[in-house]
């Protein structure tokens, strides 16, 4: 099993056109058995990670049982958020749980924030070089 | 300001031809706003959430304790 990942940046389109360069990681979810294959930002500025409607619906989320009582800032503040855990594997490295703002927000990115993705993984990010590196915690 | 030329230009402009002035300038300063709001972008990060990073984490220690 690989102690550490390395991951190019993804080139994305801006709105305008412009070129961007962002640390996307590419991962498997897992709830209650169901597989769900993704895509998300890591954002070291994200106090949480956040998980878009639709692809907790998709894992087979409970949105009715899922937790209450969450309050996101931002453009999210706009939206309902739940609590969810879901499994997540990346790559070889050992699959962890991760707590997720399910948002009730549709077009939004999956994001990974401080609780608890960077609990889990460390990250090292070598934006000069567009890479980064994923290093589990265990 | 209006300059008292543009003024007394306006002013003597029929109803209709007043009315497209106005129009004209209405479509003008719509075409502006949409430029300026295109402007602002959506952050959807949130950078804010200590509450919601406490409900999570007390998720997962409830979940540790139940599951080991």
């Amino acid at each position: 099993m690989a102690d550490f990942l390395r991951f190019s940046y993804s080139e994305t389109r801006g709105s305008s056109g412009e070129t961007l360069f962002r640390p996307i990681l590419p991962v498997i979810l897992t709830h209650r058995g169901t597989p769900y294959t993704a895509h998300a930002i890591i954002d070291s500025g994200a106090d949480v990670n956040v998980l878009p409607y639709p692809i907790g619906i998709g894992l087979g989320g409970n949105w009715e049982q899922a937790r209450t009582g969450l309050t996101l800032s931002g453009n999210l503040a706009n939206y309902e958020a739940r609590g969810i855990l879901v499994n997540c594997t990346v790559g070889d490295l050992p699959s962890v749980q991760l707590a997720f703002a399910w948002t009730r927000a549709e077009h939004v990115p999956l994001l990974f924030g401080q609780v608890n993705f960077f609990m889990e993984f460390d990250v090292c990010f070598f934006r000069a070089r567009s890479m980064f590196e994923i290093r589990s915690r265990s | 300001m209006l300059s008292d030329v543009l003024r007394h230009e306006l002013e003597k402009l029929n109803r209709v031809e007043k009315l497209q002035v106005v129009q004209m300038l209405v479509t003008q300063l719509a075409r502006e706003e949409e430029l300026l709001t295109a402007g602002e972008y959506e952050v959807w990060s949130p950078y804010e959430s200590a509450g919601a990073a406490a409900i999570l984490m007390q998720m997962l220690e409830e979940d540790r304790q139940t599951n080991g």
